[in-house]
């Protein structure tokens, strides 16, 4: 005799359940082993006898060395400060541009488009030497303005874009009844607009704060000194010492340093989703 | 009451008809007080030759200037705590300020690039072989400090004129180089039939066969793109076997060779049998933590591993490896016994903020005291550049590092028989020589990824 229903239960097992378990410990792989080692004594990491993937004894010692022998508050805080307002001032260009480009309909439109997404696809590798010659002109080398104006050279393209298309998917008689209630365009788009346009708004944001969050390359060259490092150049720059990493540290750092992005993933989860498949059954 | 040390210097300058510049340089580099000898020289009525000012007080030419040294993170600790002092030292005896970036040493070109770009950010910087001929017109011409130095302790070896000076002009002034020697564990070798290290390549091939078929761990080796091992192991191989990137011209490529084919085939041969074959993704850390882990019997790598696992174990020392370990040269070919080997040194950029400041600051850290305790601090990590310091008793001391003293002896620079310039460079960065030996492990063919290697090697070269 079979139950109702019964083969309903072991189908979501079989194709919802298990592999969904296996993407999520996919997934999550590299903080747990970042996690483990962290917290393994330094002499355990190169025990072969013991399991790789367990914790034996547990010690705090490489967060201490990071926070006590290492400039890591620094480097957090340096990081936040730059990706902060990079990503800010990024989104503000990025919602009149993507406002513009989604909105109307003008000569050289899709023309400016497509340049502004050429522009994301050109490599910070190519575009660091020219810019040290402006931040050297502008004398911003080592100050935070030198990254907070250089990440929106990749910043404000790629959220442009998102946001461009974010906007098309918003109908235009909302805004075109506001008009002709008496607001102004900005008022429309202030008010009308942007607040509808809000998830995709986040998931432009959530975008550019990781990019600028992991950012190597700018910081690396633009900051000369270990008091301006960013956690991305520091963590590279102090622990790792020529040929040997100091993989304790290492871990603890890469373990901090994921937990903002995380915080910014987790409050804005819902609105990313939705920020990012709009559109997509627009026919 | 006066130093003697300053009242030597006076004479000094006096006898050599120093300027009133080199008089205060000179000081720098004996430690002394700047205002102090500039006050001798007042009291005693010294002038240079062309001056007829006498100082009233101080000139402190050095005073108020500022420093910033651009430099690759230290593996040794106690090396980097001792530049520092060197830097608070200088700074607290001239009343400059001088800072320290140090960035990991793959990253150093981005930084030199951009700061050259802007003309701005480094005065002093680090560089690794073969840079100085890179950035030859960005650099202040250092002769009448590198020479002077050189001459004084034996003379700069062979591979350190050959990859710090550019066209025999000192742009930079070398102080040595981290360099490889092939770390090796002895009781493995030994229950395999080797009391010493093998002396060939072949015979080398064959113990990490015997290695491996005894349940033993295997050699390693990096073949990925690394700037540090995988050149360290290929160029020597490739010599070794007859080969060259160029003839000394310096434009003739000469590496498709049929000795080379055939010791590519004989490599091809040994990695399948004797290495642990994931090596063609390694990067330059991975065989130390392999080999620190028990996991290798032998690997080419700098005295970083020894060190390492001579630490306390809190702090990842591995007692029994580090007892069991010794080094030894590298094996030899049938064309002869090689290395790669390349002078780092120190430059003042030509856009520094204060070019005398810079120049100063390195002409006190060469100076034979501030330059022998930096070795000493360095536990014997760095070769040192001129012959006399061969002798300090940090690298003569332990017999475990011997070989690395030794490479001195069988060195090339990359790029050689030409010259250590812009093409060699170029040749390092692209990885060609490397590549064609992934290649070879990869597809098994010798001839095809030597007469690949021979044409990428060609249009680098025809530049």
């Amino acid at each position: 005799m079979s139950i109702v229903g019964e083969n309903r239960i072991w189908q979501r097992f079989l194709y919802f359940y298990i592999p969904l378990g296996l993407f999520v410990a996919f997934l999550l792989m590299p903080f747990y082993w970042m996690f483990v080692v962290s917290l393994r004594p330094t002499a355990d990491l190169l025990n072969r006898v013991r399991n790789p993937f367990l914790i034996y004894s547990v010690t705090l010692n490489h967060y201490r060395f990071l926070f006590e022998d290492t400039a890591f508050t620094t480097w957090m805080k340096n990081t936040l400060i730059v990706t902060v307002c990079a990503t800010l001032l990024s989104l503000f260009c990025a919602i009149l541009i993507g406002y513009a480009l989604g909105r109307f309909q003008f000569r050289m439109g899709n023309f400016l488009g497509a340049a502004i997404f050429i522009a994301y696809l050109v490599p910070p590798t190519l575009l660091f030497i020219p810019l040290a010659q402006i931040i050297s002109e502008y004398q911003l080398y080592n100050s935070y303005w030198a990254l907070i104006l250089t990440y929106p050279t990749f910043l404000i393209p790629f959220a442009s874009w998102l946001l461009m298309g974010y906007f098309r998917t918003i109908s235009a008689e909302l805004e075109d009844a506001a008009l002709v209630d008496g607001a102004s365009r900005l008022q429309a788009m202030r008010q009308i607009v942007l607040p509808l346009a809000m998830p995709g708004v986040l998931s432009a944001g959530i975008f550019c704060f990781t990019l600028a969050w992991n950012e190597f390359l700018y910081a690396l060259v633009f900051m000369g000194t270990a008091e301006m490092k960013t956690i991305p150049v520091g963590v590279v720059s102090d622990l790792i010492k020529a040929d040997t990493f100091m993989w304790g540290p290492l871990m603890a750092a890469g373990i901090l340093g994921s937990v903002p992005v995380a915080i910014a993933y987790s409050f804005f989860v819902d609105n990313y989703v939705s920020g990012l498949t709009a559109g997509a059954t627009k026919g | 009451m006066t130093d003697p040390k300053v009242d030597g210097l006076i004479a000094e300058a006096r006898t050599l008809r120093y300027s009133r510049r080199q008089v205060m340089r000179r000081a720098a580099a004996l430690g002394l007080s700047v205002p102090a000898v500039t006050a001798a020289m007042t009291t005693s009525g010294y002038a240079a030759p062309n001056q007829t000012r006498k100082f009233a007080s101080a000139p402190a030419f050095l005073q108020g200037s500022s420093i910033h040294i651009l430099g690759a993170s230290y593996f040794v600790v106690a090396g980097e705590e001792r530049f520092r002092e060197q830097m608070a030292e200088f700074g607290e005896q001239n009343g400059v300020d001088v800072t320290l970036d140090l960035v990991a040493w793959p990253d150093l070109q981005a930084r030199i690039a951009a700061a050259i770009q802007a003309q701005d950010g480094v005065d002093i910087v680090q560089l690794w072989d073969p840079w100085p001929y890179l950035y030859a017109e960005n650099l202040v011409d250092v002769n009448d400090i590198a020479v002077p130095h050189g001459e004084a302790h034996g003379g700069f070896y062979d591979w350190v004129v050959k990859t710090a000076s550019v066209d025999g002009s000192w742009h930079s002034i070398p102080y040595g180089t981290s360099s490889s020697a092939f770390a090796y564990r002895t009781s493995h070798f030994a229950e395999v039939g080797y009391d010493s290290f093998p002396d060939t390549w072949e015979d080398l091939f064959a113990a990490g066969k015997a290695l491996k078929e005894a349940g033993l761990p295997p050699l390693g080796q990096a073949l990925g793109h690394s700037l540090g091992d995988p050149p360290s192991f290929t160029y020597p191989y490739m010599w070794a076997y007859g080969a060259m990137e160029v003839e000394e011209d310096g434009s003739t490529v000469a590496f498709n060779t049929p000795e080379f084919v055939e010791g590519m085939a004989t490599f091809i041969q040994g990695w399948e049998d004797a290495f642990d074959t994931t090596g063609t993704a390694w990067d330059d850390s991975t065989n130390n933590t392999a080999f620190l882990a028990g996991e290798l019997s032998a690997t080419l790598n700098g005295s970083s591993i020894y060190i390492s696992a001579g630490r306390p174990e809190a702090d990842g020392g591995v007692p029994e490896i580090y007892e069991d370990m010794n080094h030894a040269d590298f094996p030899q070919g049938p064309a002869g016994r090689f290395t790669n080997i390349g002078a780092q040194s120190w430059g003042v950029t030509t856009f520094a903020q204060d070019v005398d400041a810079a120049r100063s600051f390195l002409d006190f850290f060469y100076g034979e005291d501030q330059l022998v305790s930096w070795y000493n601090a360095n536990g014997g990590y760095y070769i040192p550049a001129a012959s006399s310091f061969s002798e300090l008793p940090v690298y003569t001391e332990d017999p475990k590092l011997a070989p690395f003293l030794n490479l001195v002896n069988y060195g090339r620079n990359k790029g050689f028989a030409g010259p250590s310039d812009e093409a060699a460079a170029l040749a390092y960065s692209e990885y060609i020589v490397i590549d064609t030996f992934a290649r070879a492990v990869g597809d098994g063919d010798a001839q095809g990824a030597v007469e690949w290697g021979a044409e990428q090697l060609e249009r680098v070269y025809s530049r």
